[in-house]
């Protein structure tokens, strides 16, 4: 009985730790001025590479899963812990907003970039028609901002269905080229459409609202003046939360599996019974709605919707955050799109050369560490379904009836 | 009714008839050696029942159904599996990952039962996680221990045990077997041999052509030869039949010994 208590009072303790890390280093980088957060991510990247390289951050994982009830209440008082942290700061809590929704938008990508080896130069594109439709429709229609989120799910969830399936008989650089031509005729026409507003975009789109608890003013919060960006932080992270939990059990579901063989080989996947031009369709519908979601969350929280934010560049930088993050992690891509717009809006300050510096890093990253910094990870059954597969009864009647074997 | 049949089956690329008019037939339980020199046609014969080709003439029939129209993944979940010339495994991903993609439709769940993961989805995995992991400690023990190794890291002839268990795991009627032991040394194939034998008395009733060099191999293992040349199928009958038909003798190295 106090056997077992330590047991797991020392499983306690890496969740709790690890918890604890990615907290602090979240609030940090949020906090500190540019010239301090830059040196700071810097060091989050270098302690990531170092901890990866010795295991460290596998065995966290296998903690982390191992006692998931603790670590997952623990990420929860952090994320009520973070926007009361940083309510002084109206600018570091909008960036934790566009973490959160570039981490959306990366993982939505991830399901055909990452786990497929499909890569769609268009997540923008989507991310720009979900903020659109629930713009056009909210303005114009006057429906609620929170219907106009799921109308622009569906939408875009549909709409990636349409584009993936021209593409479904290209691969590699065709794919590409024609989702980087779909994301360049998005640019072009949205520009032209006088209804949207063309180059100046649509504002006073309206803010989310609980009953008559608007998101878009400041309230008091256990005594403390909460500027009206914590209430979307908050939303951002529930968001967030959500959407990786349905990432994460997709990619270890059978689909992540399918869409994974589909990636590494198509004649295989297919002769194993494999649909891939399903798979494949479902991959693009899923990652569309992820950024339609995104689209929609973003033009409500900026009351505005432009096509400089949805533009090619906006596409790179969110192929960037998977590429730089992880392949194929749900996790790592989230912390790419976290240091990428970390880094990214830190440099604000030097417009001129943000892309350069920005495209340096990237590269350095890459050439250091072409599989991403938080690789994915083996599927380990076991682990995750808590359960351990015996081999038992069974291996016993084999043997009794076949030739044993000569090894 | 036979369980695998093929009626004038023919392919053509270009001008070239890459497999011709070929008949053939197998019962259940019957493992069919397939030989002939290279470029004989033999690997795009499987490509033809796997699928992967559609005949420019012909039909093939699975227990008397006409499966010639049907698209890779239909025919696999009818029952005929493959494995290809050189292993051809998902190299990232594990030993188990890949066994399990045989039977990756059969977990019949959509999207919304694997979000919510339903407990008799899970159960369902796990009782497929079982069997592939009977099916490699079946053919090698140690595979088991290595089930989250990445396929990239284990021996090659681990690899072809890999493969064969991805198919078996999907208990096909018919499984199709490209050049097994290409690339194993002597001993390996001995070893690989033992476990195509296994295969065969543990299930009794499946099916199976293989295609292979090694005329030891083509003496012990099959009950029936057929054999190719330049597309058409030349002869058909046991081993004994086979090494004495001039036909053979001659489309082999011009008629030196096989
Ligand atoms: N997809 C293809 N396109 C054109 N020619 C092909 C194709 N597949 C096979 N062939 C040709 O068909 C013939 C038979 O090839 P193959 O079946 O691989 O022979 P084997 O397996 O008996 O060595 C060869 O001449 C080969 O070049
Ligand atoms: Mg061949």
């Amino acid at each position: 009985m106090s056997k077992e208590k330590t047991a797991e009072k020392r499983n306690s303790g890496v969740p709790l730790l690890t918890a604890a890390m990615i907290w602090l280093a979240v609030f940090f980088t949020l906090y500190l001025n540019y010239n301090l957060s830059l040196p700071f991510l810097a060091v989050i990247v270098i302690a990531i590479l170092t901890l990866e390289k010795k295991g460290v951050i596998e065995s966290a994982y296998t903690a982390c899963i191992k006692g998931r009830k603790i670590f997952l209440l623990a990420m929860l008082v952090g994320a009520i812990l973070l926007p009361l942290a940083l309510s002084a700061r109206p600018y570091a809590l909008h960036i934790g907003v566009l973490v959160c929704i570039y981490a959306i938008l990366a993982l939505g990508l991830n399901f055909q970039m990452g786990s497929a080896d499909m890569v769609n130069f268009a997540p923008a594109a989507f991310f720009g028609i979900g903020a659109y439709t629930t713009g056009i429709l909210t303005m114009n229609l006057g429906i609620s901002p929170w219907f106009g989120v799921i109308i622009a799910a569906v939408v875009t969830c549909i709409l990636g269905g349409l584009v993936g399936a021209p593409t479904l008989r290209t691969k590699g650089y065709y794919l590409s080229l024609v989702t980087m031509a779909l994301q360049l005729i998005f640019s072009l026409v949205i520009v032209n459409i006088k209804a949207v507003g063309g180059p100046n975009g649509m504002a006073g789109l309206p803010g989310f609202a609980i009953g008559s608890f608007s998101l878009h003013q400041a309230h008091d919060f256990f005594g403390i003046r909460l500027p009206y960006q914590a209430n979307y932080l908050y939303l951002a992270l529930l968001l967030l939360a959500v959407l990786l939990f349905v990432a994460y059990r997709v990619n270890l579901s059978s689909k992540g599996l399918a869409l994974n063989n589909i990636g590494q080989d198509e004649v295989v996947a297919r002769c194993l019974g494999i649909n891939i031009n399903k798979e494949k369709l479902f991959a693009f519908c899923i990652g569309g709605a992820f950024c339609g979601i995104a689209g929609a969350f973003y033009g409500h929280y900026m009351s505005f919707v432009g096509p400089d934010d949805y533009d090619f560049s906006k596409s790179l930088m969110i192929i960037c955050m998977v590429i730089l993050g992880g392949m194929d992690n749900p996790l790592g891509v989230t912390v790419g799109a976290f240091l990428l717009i970390g880094a990214n809006e830190k440099l604000r300050d030097f417009a001129d050369y943000q892309m350069l510096i920005y495209g340096l890093i990237l590269m350095t990253a890459l050439w250091l560490r072409p599989q991403g910094l938080i690789p994915k990870r083996v599927r380990n059954y076991e682990l995750l379904f808590h359960k351990k597969v015996v081999l038992g009864p069974n291996k016993e009647k084999k043997e009794a009836v076949l030739p044993a074997s000569e090894e | 009714m036979a369980l695998l049949e093929t009626k004038g089956l023919s392919v053509a690329f270009g001008g070239l008839w890459a497999v011709n008019g070929v008949d053939f037939q197998m019962e259940a339980g019957d493992v069919v050696g397939l030989i002939g020199p290279n470029g004989s046609g033999k690997t795009t014969f499987l490509n033809l029942i796997s699928g992967l080709y559609r005949p420019t003439k012909g039909a093939i029939l699975l227990n008397g159904e006409d499966i010639s129209a049907l698209k890779p993944y239909e025919i696999f979940r009818k029952g005929i599996g493959r494995t290809y010339q050189s292993s051809r495994l998902c190299w990232d991903l594990s030993v188990i990952d890949n066994v399990l993609l045989g039977v990756n439709n059969k977990h019949e769940m959509g999207f919304w039962s694997n979000v919510f993961r339903a407990k008799k989805s899970d159960a369902e995995i796990f009782r497929h996680l079982e069997k592939a992991l009977e099916l490699l400690d079946y053919f090698n023990p140690k595979l088991v221990d290595k089930k989250y190794e990445l396929a990239q890291n284990i021996t090659h002839i681990d690899r072809r045990r890999v493969e064969l268990s991805r198919i078996l795991v999907s208990e096909p009627k018919v499984i199709l077997i490209d050049e097994l032991t290409a690339g194993l040394n002597q001993e390996e194939t001995l070893h690989i041999m033992d476990d195509i034998k296994k295969i065969k008395s543990w299930l009794p009733d499946i099916g199976m052509i293989i295609i292979e060099h090694d005329m030891n191999v083509m003496q012990s293992i099959p009950n029936k030869i057929v054999v190719f040349n330049a597309g058409e199928k030349i002869a058909e009958g046991s081993y004994s039949d086979i090494i004495q038909d001039e036909q053979v003798i001659s489309a082999y190295l011009g008629g030196a010994a096989i």
